[in-house]
């Protein structure tokens, strides 16, 4: 039983809460002063996000290539570019168990290009039964364009998933499956989209 | 014991003209290192991470020293200012949020007398900061200046631009809701 503090200034019904997060006593590591000075000393500075003047410039670069490309368009050119974004898709599919743990609580996101390129892959941990994902929801792996597998560590068992059939990939017909390599305590290293015509002998994963 | 036994009593006057980076740094950091690391580790979820982002943050104190005014601003207000903004920083570059496991709590300190109750204290930590990020930025923060950096009302009100009544309140609600998404993950 936790016993009511007045000087926490809080009604005797959070006694509890109070007692819990007082006891989440994290601590530095015990090297991290000597090392800041050490840093400061040899001229290292701290990181930050990119300065004003230099977004400015990001922008009007951005703002002139937009131009440029819409000006070309107008005129009847052809600019790659342009089919490319415009056949930008995002496509949400929740939930199955991805990751080999927990049950049927994982999702996957895939932004693709032209209804087939994928150009970003994110699976993720449901967790509000929305099935969506939500800030707050674990992200569990996310990738770029390239299928990538990261480093499993030492000891690990890999698993690999496998589902098939669904509207992955966002192309309006349910002809994708998504192969997941997880470790055995369900850490996803790798994920990626195959096409269910040709799988696996005649197909590359994406 | 009152909740001001445990905090550095007084913040430290640092000039342009104090003698080296090392004395600063010492002298900054020993006053308030602690209650930045706490503040940013209620926010991240690694051990790594809030050294990481608290070597940031001294790194940004030493840089700007000079420019420090305590007219202005009491020091420890000024260097949570720089801290929050380094938080900011850090999320945007971030964007994704990693999954950590209880391994990730390194940086426990206990007095749990086994490895077996050290681990299910941690876990239960490791619940508790996690249903924590879950919360509202607000409330995230509140929680964070309150039991992760141990300051009392009337500073977070500062640090916030709040009343420390309003600061009272927000932490109950914020308490509140905390309580509710432990029911939720429990049930």
């Amino acid at each position: 039983m936790t016993t009511h503090r007045p000087d926490s200034g809080l009604p005797p019904e959070f006694d509890d809460l109070d007692a819990a997060l007082r006891g989440a006593r994290l601590e530095p590591r015990a090297s991290l002063e000597p090392e800041i000075a050490g840093r400061f000393a040899r001229g290292e500075r701290a990181a930050r996000r990119p300065s004003r003047k230099r977004m400015m410039l990001g922008w009007a670069a951005a703002a002139a290539v937009a131009v440029i490309a819409l000006g070309a368009a107008v005129r009847g050119g052809y600019v790659p570019a342009l089919d490319a974004l415009a056949a930008t898709k995002t496509t949400n599919v929740c939930c199955q168990d991805l990751d080999g743990v927990g049950g049927a609580d994982d999702g996957v996101i895939v932004e693709t290009v032209g209804g087939k390129r994928v150009r970003r892959l994110v699976v993720y941990e449901e967790h509000d039964k929305d099935r969506t994902w939500t800030p707050g929801e674990t992200v569990r792996f996310t990738r770029p364009a390239a299928p990538t597998l990261f480093a499993p560590k030492a000891g690990d068992t890999l698993v690999t998933h496998q589902f098939c059939c669904g509207d992955y990939d966002g192309g309006g017909v349910p002809d994708d499956g998504v192969l997941v390599v997880a470790s055995a305590d369900g850490n996803v290293l790798m994920a990626a989209l195959f096409d269910r015509d040709g799988y696996p002998t005649q197909n590359q994963l994406r | 014991m009152v909740l001001r036994d445990i905090v550095p009593p007084a913040s430290p006057q640092i000039r342009p003209t104090d003698p080296s980076t090392d004395e600063r740094c010492r002298v900054w950091y020993d006053a308030h290192g602690r209650a930045i690391y706490r503040y940013l580790r209620f926010h991240l979820e690694s051990a790594d991470a809030a050294d990481d982002l608290t070597a940031d943050v001294f790194l940004r104190v030493l840089e700007a020293g000079h420019r420090y005014d305590p007219a202005k601003a009491d020091a420890r207000t000024w260097i949570f200012g720089i801290a929050r903004n380094a938080l900011r920083d850090h999320f945007r570059r971030l964007r994704v949020r990693r999954h950590v496991t209880v391994d990730a709590l390194r940086d426990l300190a206990g007095d749990a007398p086994s490895p077996e109750e050290r681990l299910l204290r941690a876990e239960e930590i490791a619940q508790l900061l996690a249903a924590v990020r879950t919360l509202g930025a607000r409330d995230q923060e509140l929680i964070a200046l309150r039991y992760g950096s141990e300051l009392p009302f009337a500073e977070i009100g500062r640090v916030l631009g709040l009343g420390e009544a309003a600061v009272r309140t927000r932490l109950w609600r914020a308490l509140a809701r905390l309580r509710a998404k432990l029911t939720e993950e429990r049930s």
